[in-house]
Order: C-alpha cells, then sequence, then structure tokens
C-alpha cells in the first residue's frame, strides 16, 4: 500500500528531518517499507516546453519533428503522437530522464537526431492515458520542472501488505499518521468524529445481519460529474489510483484517508431508492461494472433493490446502476460487511481491489459514519449547488469494548527488558489507548480500531516492545533443558544412509511427494491405496506416492543421456491410504531407500545392484539372507531377491526393473533396483555393535573347489549345504560363476572357496582332505555337482 | 706440511665435486677421510714435528677434514635427491595421471545443509522432533491459532487431500503435537519437507524444507529469543553478524517478527543482494500465542516460550549461490553431482 507523506503531514506534524530515516523506523516499528519513492526523483529532467512548430519526418509517415520551446532553448525531438499541434504547452523529458525505467537519451530515430521525448499521461504515471501527449495548462512557465510545476513534491511509501493483515487501522493515512505520531513521540492526529446526524428518507434493509453490521447511506442531489480538482487529483496518483470524475474520486479518497471503501449508485436508477443487503440466490445473475456477467451462490453478499441486484457487495458495483456523466442525483454507501464473505466472493470472481484489500481485513463499523461525513463534505465543497438530501444509518454492530490486564510482571516476563507499566502505559496512550494504572497492574480499554487485532495481554506487549525499540532489548541466552539433546534414530540412520552410499559413488536425489501420473501408469500399484490431491497443481502430480519409484524412474531416464553409469538413490517418505485419526498421521508414513542403477553396455547391473545392499548391511553388521521371488510386482521375475533379516523379517529387495516396464518407459538398458524399507531395517541398524572375536590362534586351510552345476542352481543352496557339514568350516565364498563352452548347456560352472579352522589345534592335511571329500561328495549327492575335471 | 695438506684439501674437494654417483663418492670419502686414508695418514706423521708446530698442524689437519667431510655429506644428498643418479629412471610414471580414480558420490545440498543445521541446534540442546507430511487441518491450522475465516490461510496457499486431510504447510504443524507429549521445559527443532499450492519457477517451488524451532519455560522472553537467533545466524556464518526483529505477522506468535541479518555482502551499505536495504530477511519468530499453548495443553499463564521457522532452501541457495530453486527437485546429477561432502554428522 502506498503511504503519501505529503498527505500525513495534513494529518499530523511530522518533523521535516525524518525523510532519511522515515522508512527505517517504520520496518523497525510498525510495517515493511518495501520502497521509498521521490516524486522529485522519479520526475527528474522533465520540464515543462511549449510546440513551437512541428515540420514531416523526411523518412517516416507516423513521425514528425517537432521544436519545443523550453524558455531558455530551443529542443528538436522526434514525436509520433495523433493529437501534438503547434502552441500546445507539454510535459518534456531531457536526456537523463527516467520513464518507464528506461533512461531518456539523445537518439536518432530514423536518422534525425532527437534531443528527448514529449510524454503522455502514463508515461508520467498520472494515468492510464497513452492515446496521445498530456497537453498542460498554458499558464505555466516554460523550463520549469515538471515535478514542480505540479507539485510532484511528494515522498511515498510503498508499504508491504503482508506486514499489516491483522491491522485494518493501518490501511488508511489517517491511521498511519497516528503510528508515525507515536514513533516520533508528537501530538497524535485528532480522532475522528464517528457521530452521524441522520436525516430524510432512505430504506435500507439488511437481511444478513450476519454478513452486514451495519450500513450508512446517504442521498446527494442536483450532483454534477465533473473531472476532480488538481490537489485531489495529486493525492490518489501519488497512492496508486487513477483519477476519473469527482464522485468515484471522492469514494477513493476517503478510503485512502480513512479506510472506509465506498461506492455510489445512480439514485434514480436505484428502484423505490430501496436498498437490501442480502445473500445472492444461487444462480442469481449480475452484470458488474467491468460489463461481466456474473453467477453468483449463497455464499456470496449483494446489494439489491425491491428488483434486482446492484452490487456485488464491497468487491464491485453493478451495471445497471452506474454513475454516467448524466447522473444527477446518487446514493453514497459506506458499510461493514462480513471479512469472510468479502473473502469467499472476491475469490470466487478473482476480483481483488484496494476495497476487497481492506474489506478482508475487518473493519471497525464505527468508520462507516466518518466516511460518510467526509464524503459529503467532500461533495459539498467540490460542487457547492448539491444537496444531501438524506443520511441513514442500519446498525446492528455491538458496542462492546476490549479491555486488557496489563501486568508489570507479564510485560518484564515477556520482552525480558526493563519495563516499568507506567512506561508501557505512556506508550500504549500514544496509540490512542486509556490506561487506568493501579499499582504494578493496568487495565488498558483498546480503540475501536485496534479491537480485531487486540484481545489480549501479549497484544498489547507487541504494541509495547515496538515502540520501546525492539534494538534496545539486551539479548539474553536462555538456559535450556540440561537432558542431553535428542535426535530421532531414523534421522541418524538417513545421514549414516546418505554418507556409505555416497562414499560408494552413488548420488542422492530428491523428487516430489506426488508420483507423476505418467510413470505412475506403467506400474502395477491400485489406485485405491493412494490418497489423492483434491486441488493438484496439475493433473500429472494428482497421487500422494507410495513408492519412490515412478518420481525417481522419471529422474532417472533424464540422466541417462549424459552418464554411462548411474547409481542414484532417495530417502523419502511414502504415504498409503489408510483411514487415520489425527494421531496416526505420522506412524502410518513410512521411511524407504530406494536406489535405481544402470550401466552401459552391461549385464552386470544385477549385481553391481546387489553390492550396493551388501555394503548397507554389512556397514550395520546386518546377517541376511536373499530369498529368490518371482513376483515383487514390477520388478524382473529371474532376477529378483527379497532381503530377510535373521528374524525373518522383510527388509526390502534387490532386483532389476520388468523388462515391460522399461519397454514402457523406453529405457532400453537394464535398471537395477533396491528398495529398503528403513523403518524395518531401523532396528537391526541401531545395534550396530557385535561382540568382540579374538583372532584364531590356529592356522587357517584353504579349499577351492570347481563344480559343474544346473544352471537354476543358486549360489546359496550350496553354502546351506555346505555350511552345517563341519564346525570348523569357518568361510564359504564364490570366487567365479561360468556359463558357456566347455560347460555343457543347461549347467555352469561354479568355483568357491571354504575356510577350514580348527580352534583347538592345527589342522592336519589329512583332516582337510576328509571334509574336502566330505563337501565334494554331500554337493554330488544332494544338489548333483559334480567336481569340474580341468 | 701444512702445504701439503691445503693441497690434499683441494683435491679432495674437487674430487667430491667429481664424483656423480654415490659410488664413486664413497671411493673419494675412503681415499681422504677414511679409517686408512690420506689424511690420517698425516695426522700419524705429526708426532714426528718438532713439538712447538704440533698443535698448531694438529689443529688445521682436524679442520681441513671437517670441511672435506661437510663437503662430502653436502654431495652425497645433492646426489641421492637427484633421480637421474638414482638409477630408478625406468619406473618413472606420470604423476598426474588419474586412471583408477576412486570415486565419490553426491549429498543431495538439502540434506547437506538440513545436518549442519541439525548439528548447530543440537550443540545448542536443542532436540530433533519429526511429524507427519500429510496433516490434519487441526494441527497445521487450528492449533496455530489460524480458525478456519483466518486471512493468514490464504498467504499459505495449500494441497488439499481428497479424504479432507492436507499437506503441512509449515513444520510449525508438529508444535502441538510436541507439546501434548510432555512438560515443558522444551527446545527443540523440527526440520522437513513442507508443502504449498504454488506454481514452480525459478524462485517458486510446490515442495520446500523448512526448520521450525521452540522454546517453552517459565519464563522465556523476546531477549530470549534474540540471543538464540543470534547464535544461530553466527554458527551458520561462522562469524558475528548484526541481527534485527522487526514486527510480522504470524497468527502463532505474539508478538512476531520478522528477524533480518546484516547483508554479507555489502556488510549494511546496501547492494543488489540485499534490494540496497542493507539487511536480508532470514526468518519468521515471535513469542507462541498463548492459544497455541493452551491447545497443545500448557498452562500460557504459567509458561511463556519463542518459536522461529525459517526456509531451508532459501538458506541453501544463499550458501551455495544457487539462483534457480528447480535444481533442488530437478533430479539433473549434471548438477546435483556437484554437491559432494566428506560426510554428514
Amino acid at each position: 500500500m502506498r503511504i503519501s507523506l505529503n498527505w500525513i503531514k495534513e494529518i499530523i506534524s511530522l518533523p521535516s528531518d525524518i525523510f532519511d530515516t522515515i522508512a527505517d523506523e517504520m520496518t523497525m516499528r510498525v510495517a515493511e517499507v518495501e520502497e521509498v519513492i521521490f516524486q522529485q526523483e522519479q520526475y527528474k529532467h522533465i520540464v515543462i516546453g511549449r510546440i513551437k512548430n512541428i515540420s514531416p519526418h523526411q523518412d517516416a509517415d507516423t513521425l514528425q519533428l517537432v521544436v519545443v520551446d523550453t524558455g531558455d532553448a530551443d529542443c528538436e525531438v522526434v514525436c509520433g503522437a495523433p493529437n501534438i499541434s503547434p502552441g500546445q504547452t507539454v510535459a518534456l523529458a531531457l536526456p537523463g530522464a527516467v520513464i518507464n525505467d528506461t533512461v531518456v537519451e539523445e537518439t536518432k530515430i530514423r536518422g534525425i537526431q532527437s534531443l528527448g521525448m514529449i510524454l503522455s499521461e502514463r508515461e508520467l504515471s498520472i494515468s492510464d492515458d497513452h492515446s496521445g501527449i498530456m497537453v498542460i495548462d498554458d499558464s505555466l512557465e516554460l523550463g520549469t520542472p515538471f515535478a514542480k510545476a505540479f507539485g510532484m513534491d511528494d515522498v511515498i511509501l510503498n508499504i508491504d501488505n503482508h506486514a499489516i493483515t491483522h491491522r485494518p487501522d493501518l490501511w488508511s493515512h489517517r491511521g498511519m499518521a497516528r503510528e508515525l505520531a507515536a514513533v516520533y513521540g508528537i501530538r497524535p492526529p485528532k480522532e475522528l468524529d464517528v457521530s452521524l446526524m441522520e436525516k430524510g428518507e432512505l430504506t435500507i434493509e439488511i437481511k444478513d445481519q450476519d454478513l452486514c453490521e451495519r450500513y450508512t447511506g446517504a442521498i446527494i442531489e442536483n450532483i454534477t460529474i465533473e473531472e476532480s480538482p488538481e490537489w485531489l487529483k495529486k493525492k490518489l496518483i501519488a497512492c496508486g489510483i487513477r483519477p476519473i470524475y469527482n464522485i468515484v474520486d471522492i469514494t477513493n479518497y476517503v478510503m485512502l484517508e480513512i479506510g472506509e471503501p465506498m461506492h455510489a449508485f445512480d439514485a434514480d436508477k436505484v428502484t423505490d431508492r430501496h436498498i437490501i443487503v442480502r445473500r445472492a440466490e444461487d444462480n442469481e445473475k449480475i452484470v458488474t461494472l467491468d460489463g461481466e456477467k456474473r453467477t453468483l451462490t449463497t455464499s456470496d453478499l449483494v446489494i439489491a433493490d425491491p428488483e434486482k441486484p446492484i452490487a456485488l457487495a464491497g468487491v464491485m458495483g453493478g451495471k445497471s446502476t452506474e454513475i454516467t456523466p448524466s447522473t444527477k442525483t446518487i446514493i453514497l454507501e459506506a458499510a461493514t460487511f462480513s471479512h469472510v464473505s468479502i473473502r469467499n466472493t472476491r475469490r470466487a470472481t478473482g476480483l481483488q481491489s484496494e476495497a476487497t484489500n481492506r474489506f478482508e481485513k475487518g473493519l471497525p463499523p464505527e468508520i462507516t459514519a466518518a466516511a460518510i461525513n467526509r464524503a459529503c463534505d467532500l461533495i459539498k465543497e467540490l460542487v457547492p449547488q448539491t444537496r444531501i438530501t438524506a443520511v441513514v444509518d442500519t446498525d446492528y454492530s455491538s458496542a462492546d469494548e476490549n479491555k486488557v490486564v496489563l501486568t508489570e510482571r507479564n510485560i518484564r516476563r515477556l520482552t525480558g527488558a526493563d519495563i516499568s507499566v507506567e512506561a508501557a502505559c505512556r506508550l500504549l496512550t500514544s496509540l490512542g489507548f486509556a490506561s487506568l494504572i493501579e499499582g504494578d497492574i493496568a487495565l488498558v480499554k483498546v480503540p475501536y480500531w485496534r479491537k480485531r487485532d487486540t484481545n489480549i495481554e501479549a497484544d498489547v506487549i507487541e504494541d509495547v516492545a515496538r515502540l520501546y525499540g525492539l534494538d534496545k532489548i539486551e539479548p539474553v541466552m536462555p538456559s535450556l533443558p540440561n537432558d542431553p539433546a535428542y535426535q530421532p534414530s531414523m534421522r541418524i540412520l538417513e545421514k549414516q544412509l546418505r554418507n556409505i552410499l555416497s562414499g560408494a559413488c552413488a548420488h542422492e536425489i530428491s523428487t516430489y511427494s506426488f508420483s507423476p501420473q505418467n510413470m505412475l501408469q506403467h506400474f502395477s500399484f491400485t489406485d485405491q491405496d493412494h490418497f489423492e490431491i483434491d486441488n493438484p497443481l496439475d493433473q500429472n502430480m494428482r497421487k500422494m506416492r507410495i513408492s519412490l519409484l515412478p518420481g525417481m524412474l522419471a529422474g532417472f531416464i533424464k540422466n541417462i543421456p549424459f552418464f554411462d553409469k548411474l547409481d542414484l538413490y532417495e530417502i523419502g517418505r511414502v504415504y498409503h491410504k489408510a483411514p487415520l485419526d489425527a494421531e496416526d498421521l505420522y506412524s502410518n508414513e513410512k521411511n524407504i531407500l530406494s536406489l535405481l542403477t544402470f550401466r552401459k553396455n552391461a549385464d552386470t547391473v544385477y549385481f553391481e545392484t546387489r553390492s550396493f545392499a551388501d555394503l548397507i548391511l554389512n556397514s550395520f553388521n546386518i546377517s541376511f539372507s536373499l530369498i529368490r521371488n518371482k513376483d515383487v510386482p514390477d520388478t524382473h521375475p529371474e532376477r529378483t531377491a527379497v532381503i530377510k533379516a535373521q528374524d525373518n523379517s522383510d527388509l526390502g529387495y534387490i532386483g532389476e526393473l520388468s523388462p515391460d516396464l522399461c519397454k514402457k518407459v523406453k529405457i532400453s538398458e537394464r535398471v537395477g533396483v533396491i528398495e529398503i524399507n528403513l523403518d524395518n531395517l531401523l532396528p537391526f541398524a541401531a545395534v550396530p555393535r557385535s561382540a568382540y572375536t579374538p583372532p584364531p590362534v590356529y592356522p587357517s586351510i584353504s579349499r577351492e573347489f570347481s563344480m559343474i552345476a544346473p544352471e537354476e542352481l543358486d549360489f546359496s543352496e550350496i553354502h546351506d549345504v555346505v555350511a552345517p557339514l563341519n564346525p570348523r568350516i569357518k568361510d564359504i565364498f564364490l570366487l567365479s560363476l561360468y556359463k558357456g563352452k566347455p560347460i555343457e548347456d543347461g549347467k555352469k560352472s561354479v568355483s568357491f572357496k571354504v575356510v577350514l579352522i580348527d580352534e583347538k589345534k592345527t589342522m592336519s592335511d589329512e583332516e582337510a582332505n576328509g571334509i574336502q571329500e566330505l563337501i565334494i561328495s554331500e554337493c554330488a549327492s544332494r544338489l548333483n555337482l559334480e567336481l569340474r575335471q580341468e | 706440511m701444512l702445504n701439503k695438506l691445503q693441497e690434499i684439501e683441494k683435491e679432495a674437494l674437487k674430487a667430491i665435486k667429481k664424483a656423480g654417483l654415490p659410488d664413486h663418492l664413497e671411493q673419494v670419502k675412503a681415499q681422504y677421510v677414511g679409517r686408512s686414508g690420506i689424511l690420517n695418514d698425516i695426522i700419524g706423521d705429526i708426532g714426528g714435528l718438532p713439538k712447538e708446530e704440533r698443535p698448531e698442524v694438529g689443529k688445521i689437519a682436524n679442520q681441513i677434514k671437517q670441511k672435506i667431510t661437510a663437503s662430502l655429506e653436502i654431495r652425497h644428498k645433492e646426489l641421492s635427491s637427484s633421480a637421474s643418479s638414482s638409477g630408478y629412471s625406468q619406473e618413472r610414471v606420470d604423476v598426474t595421471a588419474l586412471l583408477h580414480s576412486k570415486e565419490r558420490g553426491s549429498i543431495h545440498p538439502i540434506s547437506q545443509v538440513q545436518a549442519e543445521m541439525e548439528q548447530i541446534f543440537l550443540s545448542m540442546g536443542f532436540d530433533i522432533l519429526d511429524g507427519p507430511h500429510i496433516e490434519s487441518e487441526f494441527y497445521n491450522f487450528e492449533a496455530l491459532n489460524i480458525p478456519e475465516d483466518h486471512p493468514a490461510r490464504e498467504h499459505q496457499d495449500t494441497f488439499w487431500l481428497t479424504c479432507g486431510l492436507l499437506l503441512r504447510t509449515h513444520t510449525s504443524s508438529v508444535q502441538v503435537r510436541a507439546y501434548k507429549t510432555s512438560e515443558p521445559p522444551f527446545a527443540a527443532v523440527i526440520p522437513g519437507r513442507i508443502f504449498r499450492y504454488e506454481a514452480v519457477d525459478a524462485s517458486h517451488e510446490n515442495t520446500f524444507h523448512q526448520i521450525e524451532g521452540f522454546i517453552v519455560d517459565t519464563d522465556i522472553s523476546i531477549a530470549n529469543l534474540i540471543a538464540v537467533l543470534k547464535t544461530v545466524v553466527k554458527e551458520i556464518f561462522k562469524r558475528d553478524i548484526k541481527i534485527r526483529l522487526r514486527p510480522g505477522y504470524f497468527p502463532f506468535v505474539e508478538p512476531g517478527y520478522e528477524m533480518d541479518f546484516e547483508c554479507l555482502i555489502c556488510e549494511g551499505e546496501g547492494c543488489s543482494v540485499c534490494s540496497r536495504t542493507g539487511w536480508v530477511e532470514f526468518l519468521g519468530c515471535g513469542m507462541i500465542h498463548p492459544n497455541v499453548l493452551t491447545f497443545g495443553n500448557i498452562d500460557p499463564e504459567k509458561y511463556t516460550g519463542f518459536a522461529f521457522g525459517m526456509g531451508l532452501d532459501r538458506l541453501t541457495m544463499m550458501l551455495y549461490k544457487i539462483d534457480n530453486i528447480r535444481i533442488f527437485q530437478g533430479c539433473d546429477l549434471r548438477v546435483l553431482k556437484q554437491f559432494s561432502s566428506p560426510s554428514l554428522l
């Protein structure tokens, strides 16, 4: 919101030496100032000139060569405006002026030197008019800076709207003046007169009092619709509002001054001059001032006459009662509409405006009277022959006061600063609060314009603290709880996994919690398992993920063209749909680690992938077994195994994505995949220490075996047969797998090594040979393995 | 005799200089200063000189012996450091070549910064808490003093699920959950993923990350809030940085503040990074609203507290000078692989 300091100075006597500090003071004590605009800077290098003569541009039909007299010199410029003629007084931008964020320079336009630019109203930020140059009053002395000639000497503060969300009172010059007076310790503005002298006749009927607490109206006759005077237009321009004609300008002016948005109807178009405030009917139609036909619902509030809706309350007037140049009598409206209703209608229609911005904050009903009075006065001032024939008020607002008990103990306790209750009350008085002090307690009466945001002691202390000065509060370190700081074990596990995987050349990615539909559709998940978003940003991101894979795969595919090998992992949450109580929500979310692996032109992807799983599980000393499983959805039936912990619980799986899935998402290579359920892993990972084993006392003996096995035999089966054969078998590991010549089809060669240790003595070769024979015979009889003949 | 000594010295030094291999040098050493070398022979002859000359000649002989020994050592070092003479020239490798690289992966920048922040807060005594991403309206809004018709709901555009639950718009949603679990004092931070219904562009995301923090105890004050934030900022940037609180509006705190820190680029002078203000907006904070404490079954008469919430994505962007928030969810390994990390604590 834009605040004109010239306007503020008419309300309070602002010291003159504050321009350097005012933005900082406002930001630190009231609300953030986003920008300070000095109009004199804005209009620098723009002067008043008069067009002396105009000649055609030799190379361009639409351009003309114009000589402008700027008092002490003539200036030749090229101009394309359609409305120029000799003798016009104009605003001329000289080199150095900034127009539309561009610096004006001497330039050649179609080969002719141009020393400046004649400006339109839009280029001067005065109005939206860009149909031609702005033609100015002849009485102005040539060469006068434009800013001076038009009194454009204002300084404008642009306030962050978000910072005053809770402060309806600050959406006006009077409200801001009150704050500034308190900040600078100067005399506060005189309070608004909120009394009303009712007279004449106007029927105002509020049917839905929950949506409209108060409606104040006035009938003004014998008006003339004309342009507003310069002083009024200047203020509107400073605040970023385009002047239109007197009545609209006055309603806007009152809104900027007092904070109450107003509306004016052509009284002769309002049936029976009877105003009804009511909920719209479902499917009721209204054509608004912008010419749009709008269909309403019962959550919209309208102003109506007995026949038709005549305005969308607080949002936009209706076309049927619009003021036109021939309007003679108007009905002025100042009302207090429910902020909830205004917001709903604004959201439904998208009609955001200065008025809705204010109404949505919840305006105090007191100010409708002041607004009507102020508007009537201004109309009378601008159009003296008008007659105010009726002023009528319908008021259902409550006159309750907010009173807050303020204790010195709580001021000190909450601020940590040494502020007495007297000092606090002095600061509050400057904001219009009244207080009654007894000992170290005060009873504080909240002024009506602060009723919305001031209900409890902390609200009052907020005002005390900011006016006292937050920078004056000395920092004090609190004493923190003595218990050692706690960290969830899942968080520790996640960090450990990142270190393990990234230490092993894998890269962490992060994907959305929504599964992309274009990937998800190729997976075999069922729709019912997914939470669905009611208002998705895009239809492709409608379902909450129950697996990291669809999202990861989308990211994975993007990287394939750039790399010969990829190991991407993500640690994230998945969300299985279930009927849930608010207290169960957290335990329903599961933590998953997924990894996708790819090696260009290599068939070893499964083994690369498996090595990541081993790395992870071995890092935590977790014993596990791999159980071949053909039924893990979306994985390769012959290349997938489930990971089981010692207690047979599922930790996840290792495998490759199913070839069908890869085909559908257009990946021509094998993709390795790991999914580990971290909630299941956690109990094993949280106790990574196992008991110490001393080194063997007696030497070990190794025996290597090379055997021919049926192709479908998994090494784990050999391991399971060999391991229990003799207690001296300490380790069995795979050396190589080989298929192809000279091994016959349907068979493979398996080489493995067995390590033997006797814990009581040095084992003899004979003993080792005995075990070796046992292994060979058992493998032969139980697994149908034959020793490979070299 | 002295002449002879000087001659031997000259010869010896010359021979040392000429020696091109350690073996040659050993020969020279034996020849001149070895047990049966020339010098020892001469020293043995000193006994044959007149008594008054002996000390003088002995002294000079010793000096020469020392000088030769020193030269031998120097030359020895020269020879052994010179590759050309080491005899290993056949084994030379290209020491700049990297053929078997120990590759390292990368850790997502948000994970890195989050872990760093967690470490800072743990060291200060804050617990780390966690909560659900899918939240109830109660914990995300109502319990935080944002009733149904509150304008603040608009500033936090929300993803709603068809079942009536929502995606949390801030990690503040874990506050009241935490309060319900035990009695103050509390000091905790809640890092995590949050969601806003917002179209994605270079500076907007629908998924981002936040750290909420709070302390609740019998007499927690604004002075405490300032001290803690000052320490946090100092720990993040590893130096003292000026901070300031200014009025800001968040319904779950009263009073509510925005915290800025002095711009690191211009040190408060005003530059393009800080929009010429000298300050960089960093986080929202304030004293926990009594209604919020009450929702968490904490007596606001007995306890006060402060809370703050900072954006991890913006901090990460600041720390790595990232100008496009989309890289975080973008999965582009060409970008992400740059974020290597020795290890997370």
